[in-house]
């Protein structure tokens, strides 16, 4: 390489770069018609990058404290040079983080990327997208206001549910039995301390996996290879695939700063204690699914229920032999497909349905 | 073991009692059973009435020697005519029987130097003094049926009847009364008896009765307590103008004055009625129908038309304060507005209260001045709001630059990666 | 061939140069501007500058901006302007019907012009419709900056 200068040389003698620029050459990414799948994930890393740099910079002015957290978040708003725009950026950038996180779980799923070797891959993967509901369900109630408020009265009443130790469960969220500045100031702390450090954790596991093993392919891909109807074929991850990597990024980028300044991110009305809950109170999209099936069965079932699927839904790898084998499980693609379409039929429901 | 007991009883109360250097005879015979059949009067008396926490003693009013009688045990002792013991007064002869400190200038000066000692004088010139002074009406109140009488407890005391939110129930224990004030009659009618009802209704009553706001006025506030009448016209304005003072000097200075003065009207009374004062409302004034000012101005005189002219200016700022405030109220929601527009939106707040008292002035120049000034503010505080809430531009700008370096690197990357593409090869194993 | 190709792949490495340079500004200027802080002192916060000293001579009053409401400020008649016990500071709204109340230096009294509300020096009521006195606050000097606070003076 001719633009070897003296400054690569200098960290060259010391962390070893031309090793690490090798391994970057050789490092490759599966290339196929489904390799678009590949992006999301990579997506999901950038997202969630945004959150913690727009994190951090609301941290500068924000007070976890139900006395001034509105009005701080209020002043991040009107008076912070462009904190509307680093506001209404993680607050979008938030929503999306989930939605591409579910984009991968069941693009995953339905290509059995769990299968043999890759079962820790998808385990964390899982336990991340569970997180991610933590972040969104903890971040909502920050801004102190009455939405929120009242989402989280709702949201943290499940806790309850749990055997034995629901009354515990609840007052350990709650900070208390109701919902107040405590459990403000505790959501603050998982928000900004609790979830990040195990999210790190578990990403770096999960990245650590998907960088030993290599991205899965399809099985049907691997089928048509092995029948010698298709070639195998490699994409470098560098430059070629992070450059495809960093386009994604780009558009979606622009598209969250397009939504942040046509539409910033509402503040809502301080929250009061006092007020009555007005009809139609409604949790963040990605829990609309659930909280619209608790409505036609009794809520101890439904949470149950939901409690066991989740667990099953995570230790899926272990059940699914025939992927494993090599095989084509069509059981489990039926699923995933009716998985996808229940969450996304409720949700919809959720949101039309009249009077409730 | 009875005489143990009071002896027990008289030395404890006397020791908790501010007058213990004292021994009395008086209160250890009347605590006791052995000698009286009603313990009240000397239990009332030591458990906290005024006089005796001064250092009184019972013959200080009854006369009598209060150190002799229990000990040789013989009442006679204490109840000594020769000593100045008198029988207890009847109603007729208790104010006067009071009125021999109470009057008392330099005697009172040892105990309260503050008290008024003109209670007497006062109480002569009321209504009930005149009754009983005046036609021997025993029925009427004296000192004792609203201060008590063994048990008199300072007017601030918040347990005594004479205390300031205590009083409409105290008036109202004769004046609610239909049978007691039979054969009453004021201005040849007989007097009603609704006044505490009607009271406890208006604003004052609703203050005093149930929130326990000692600012707002009870019955004396107005009609005076000792020397309690019916207030006349002119009074009844200057005891509202003690509150109300702007709302007087307005009224004072406008042309209503004099012409309800040649009418006889009362003043404030005339549309804000007495016992029963609504809560006003912007509705009395106008030409609608329930409008006050239509009582008197026909269509179309000059009053007429300064009432409409006067009600549509108060309208009309109300509807500027509405709309601005809706504005700001949702431009604070969007979060764009940070409290500033809610801030200066005060000051036109501030010309609603301030013209619904300058209303008093009946001067559609004086109303209109503060009703456009409010307006104007407004209407500046909703453009601002306004403006933060399409304050879009510069971010619309903002995000255009941004969207087009966005598309920019966007098209340069992939360029570059056709280029680079180009110069890979994806079969498994050959680079 | 290889002579063509040389250009314009340095074309396209400026290009993509100059976007990750003019991205990177446009992300930049405005974590910039965010970090600094702005000049208004904090959100919710239980004090607040309510001016400068010398800016009020004895027996001179302010309003000034508390959260969203009025608060005024008095160099009472005779204080020292560098000394924080001259003045005096109070909510602004009025106890009666929440209009805002200033300081008359004729009567040297805090007077409410809606209702003729009249508060002394300690906030208390003097006479008029006014049931409740102005809530007091603490004052401080800092440098030449008063400092207002809502804690218990």
């Amino acid at each position: 390489m001719a633009e070897k200068n003296a400054l690569y040389k200098w960290f060259d003698e010391r962390v070893d770069l031309v090793n690490l620029e090798k391994f970057l050459r050789h490092k490759t990414v599966p290339y196929h018609r489904h390799s678009l799948w590949y992006y999301v994930g990579g997506m999901c890393l950038y997202l969630f990058i945004v959150q913690v740099i727009t994190g951090i910079l609301l941290l500068l002015y924000y007070k976890p404290t139900a006395e001034a957290a509105y009005e701080s978040v209020q002043y991040i708003m009107t008076e912070v040079p462009f904190g509307w725009l680093i506001r209404s950026i993680h607050s979008y950038a938030a929503n999306l983080f989930i939605g591409f996180v579910f984009l991968h779980m069941f693009s995953v799923f339905l290509m059995k990327g769990y299968r043999k070797p890759r079962e820790i891959t998808w385990i964390t993967g899982a336990l991340l997208l569970f997180l991610a509901m933590g972040f969104g369900f903890s971040g909502y109630l920050l801004p102190w206001n009455q939405l929120a408020y009242l989402a989280t009265n709702v949201g943290t009443n499940f806790a309850v549910m749990v055997p034995f130790v629901g009354k515990w469960v609840l007052e350990f969220l709650r900070g208390g039995t109701e919902v107040t500045g405590a459990t403000l100031t505790r959501f603050f702390g998982f928000h900004v301390a609790v979830l990040p450090g195990i999210a790190t954790a578990l990403l770096g596991a999960h990245l650590l996996f998907v960088q030993r093993q290599g991205m899965s392919v399809p099985i049907s891909i691997e089928k048509e290879i092995n029948a010698g109807k298709a070639k195998r074929l490699e994409i470098p991850f560098f430059p070629n695939f992070l450059y495809r990597d960093v386009v994604g990024w780009s558009l979606a980028f622009g598209l969250i700063i397009l939504l942040s300044s046509l539409f910033p991110w509402e503040l809502g009305e301080k929250a009061d204690i006092l007020k009555p809950a007005p009809p139609h109170v409604k949790p963040e999209w990605f829990f609309v699914f659930m909280y619209q099936t608790l409505k036609y069965v009794p809520k101890a079932v439904g949470v149950f229920g939901f409690a066991i699927a989740g667990g099953i839904w995570v230790l899926l790898p272990f059940f699914d032999s025939k992927s494993n084998r090599g095989e084509f499980n069509r059981l489990y693609t039926i699923i995933g497909i009716a998985a996808v379409v229940y969450m996304v039929v409720f949700t919809i429901i959720g949101y039309v349905a009249p009077g409730e | 073991m009875r005489n143990l007991t009071a002896i027990f009883l008289t030395i404890l109360f006397a020791s908790i009692g501010s007058a213990s250097a004292r021994e009395s005879s008086c209160i250890s015979c009347h605590l006791s059973h052995d000698w009286v059949a009603d313990t009240t009067i000397a239990a009332d008396f030591i458990s906290g009435d005024i006089h005796r926490n001064m250092g009184l003693d019972c013959s200080d009013c009854h006369g009598g020697d209060s150190r002799k009688g229990f000990k040789e045990g013989d009442p006679e002792l204490a109840m000594n005519p020769a000593r100045g013991y008198k029988a207890p007064p009847n109603r007729a002869g208790i104010p006067n029987f009071c009125a021999r400190c109470h009057s008392d200038i330099e005697y009172m000066k040892k105990y309260n130097p503050k008290l008024p000692t003109d209670q007497l004088k006062l109480y002569r010139t009321s209504v009930h003094g005149k009754q009983l002074y005046g036609k021997n009406d025993t029925k009427v109140a004296v000192c004792t049926d609203c201060h008590g009488i063994h048990k008199i407890l300072p007017s601030g005391d918040s347990r005594s009847k004479v205390y300031h939110n205590n009083i409409p129930g105290t008036c109202k224990s004769c004046h609610s009364d239909p049978g007691h004030m039979r054969g009453y009659k004021y201005k040849g009618k007989p007097i009603p008896t609704d006044q505490f009802d009607e009271y406890s209704k208006s604003i004052h009553g609703i203050l005093v009765l149930e929130k326990g706001d000692n600012a707002a006025p009870s019955c004396n506030n107005c009609h005076g307590n000792h020397g309690a009448t019916p207030p006349n016209l002119a009074s009844v304005s200057a005891a509202c103008g003690e509150c109300h003072a702007s709302n007087r000097d307005f009224f004072n200075n406008s042309p209503h004055k004099e012409a309800w003065k040649e009418m006889g009207y009362p003043e404030c009374e005339q549309c804000h009625d007495n016992h029963y004062i609504h809560p006003s409302s912007d509705e009395m004034l106008g030409v609608a129908a329930g409008s006050l000012c239509l009582e008197c101005h026909d269509d179309d005189s000059k009053g007429y038309m300064a009432a409409s002219l006067m009600k549509a200016s108060i309208d009309s700022l109300k509807a500027a304060l509405e709309i601005s405030e809706a504005t700001v109220r949702e431009a604070e929601v969007k979060g764009v507005e940070g409290g500033q527009a809610r801030f200066d939106l005060g000051a036109a707040k501030d010309n609603l209260t301030r013209v619904r008292a300058v209303v008093h002035t009946f001067d559609p120049k004086q109303v209109t001045e503060i009703t456009s000034a409010g307006i104007k503010t407004a209407e500046e505080v909703q453009l601002t709001a306004k403006a933060a809430l399409g304050d879009i531009k510069t971010r619309q700008i903002g995000l255009g630059v941004s969207l087009i370096f966005i598309l920019f690197f966007v098209v340069a990357l992939l360029r570059k990666i056709r280029q680079v593409d180009k110069k890979t090869d994806f079969t498994v194993g050959d680079h | 061939m290889a002579d063509e190709k040389i250009p314009r792949r340095d074309a396209i490495n400026y290009l993509l140069g100059a976007g990750i340079g003019a991205l990177g500004a446009a992300t930049l200027y405005p974590i910039a501007r965010y970090i600094i802080p702005p000049p208004a002192s904090g959100s919710g916060t239980s004090s607040v500058s309510a001016g400068k000293v010398g800016e009020l001579k004895p027996n001179e009053g302010k309003i000034f901006k508390f959260g969203n409401a009025p608060g005024i400020l008095i160099l009472k008649p005779g204080g020292d302007p560098a000394s924080a016990l001259s003045y005096a500071a109070f909510t602004a709204v009025c106890t009666h019907l929440n209009c805002t109340v200033q300081y008359r230096t004729d009567i040297k009294e805090i007077w409410c012009a809606c209702h003729n509300g009249h508060f002394d020096l300690n906030g208390k009521v003097i006479s008029g419709p006014p049931p409740e006195a102005l809530r007091e606050f603490r004052v401080a000097i800092k440098g030449d900056e008063i400092f207002v606070s809502s804690e218990e003076a």
